[in-house]
């Protein structure tokens, strides 16, 4: 299998990894990679922010519609390149994918 | 005095802009369960405004507000996941005590030391505001009431995705338009 390292600073094109729209650039990218069967590893090295709202974007929506054994296989987070808070954010966000709340859930809560 | 209502597409962000930062805003960036309905503020906030060198504000009412929603949104999804309700689910007696809770009531808490209070002047509430609210009130939230008092005391704007607040005719706002969102982003939602 072939196997490639996905770089999100690279990607994003800067250390704030924050808006939905960055993080949808990298879903794309993990998305085609499982579609070719490669083995993609995610460096997040060098980051100064990553905000849960770029993750939901960029990983939640992997975990939310590809099963697990899947995302197991293809895609790597390496956790090394995570501070402590930007691992806590990656579990809680893949532990939530498959159940977001709906608008009218969240309208009740805001 | 009647406030201006501003559009966040157009307003002229600066390092003369003093704003304060909604709890709506800081949910729609943090909140695990509810970030991926952000109609921009990620963008516009660490993209547009911080960049731009405005001063941000906060209060510990925004503060308990955000910690408050992290932790009943979170609650909302764990009954989800486990298939419970708020019966046999209470927020308090049940949810408080599992792991689940700990762990995003400690990502509310980390995120308030890392992106909120280094980032914003913390402004407090003055007994004169407090008084104010209680006798000379308009919005329908008291905690919106109070957070008028307290942009309007300081001469802040408020960056709110709240209609109570847009609505309101003596708070000036910024907001995102209704028409301006961000949509294309919510693959799941298709």
């Amino acid at each position: 299998m072939d196997e490639k390292t996905l770089i999100v600073k690279d990607v994003i094109q800067s250390n704030l990894a924050v808006s939905p729209e960055d993080g949808s650039n990298v879903f794309s990218i993990l998305e085609s990679s499982i579609k070719q069967k490669h083995l993609m590893h995610v460096d997040f090295s060098g980051l100064q922010t990553v905000t849960t709202a770029f993750l939901n974007a960029a990983i939640g929506d992997l975990y939310a519609n590809q099963d697990r054994d899947t995302l197991n296989k293809f895609i790597k987070i390496d956790g090394q390149t995570l501070t402590n808070l930007q691992r806590q954010k990656v579990q809680l966000v893949m532990e939530n994918a498959r159940t977001r709340l709906s608008n009218d859930e969240i309208d009740e809560e805001m | 005095m009647a406030g201006r209502r501003y559009l966040a597409s157009t307003f002229p962000f600066s390092d003369k802009s003093h704003i304060l930062v909604d709890t709506n805003v800081w949910t729609f960036i943090h909140s695990v369960q509810i970030s991926n309905q952000d109609p921009g503020y990620a963008d516009l906030l660490y993209n547009k405004i911080i960049p731009a060198g405005a001063h941000l504000y906060t209060s510990p009412l925004i503060i308990q507000e955000f910690v408050n929603v992290m932790t009943r949104a979170a609650w909302r999804a764990y009954r989800k996941r486990v298939n419970r309700d708020e019966d046999t689910c209470p927020y308090k007696k049940v949810y408080r005590r599992t792991q689940d809770f700990r762990n995003n009531y400690q990502l509310a808490i980390d995120i308030v030391k890392t992106e909120i209070i280094p980032r914003c002047t913390v402004i407090s509430i003055s007994p004169g505001m407090l008084n104010d609210s209680i006798t000379n009130y308009s919005a329908q939230d008291f905690n919106d009431d109070l957070i008028m008092k307290c942009a309007e005391a300081n001469g802040l704007i408020i960056l709110t995705d709240d209609e109570d607040f847009t609505n309101h005719t003596s708070a000036s706002t910024i907001t995102i338009s209704k028409h301006n969102r961000k949509k294309d982003h919510k693959r799941s939602y298709r």
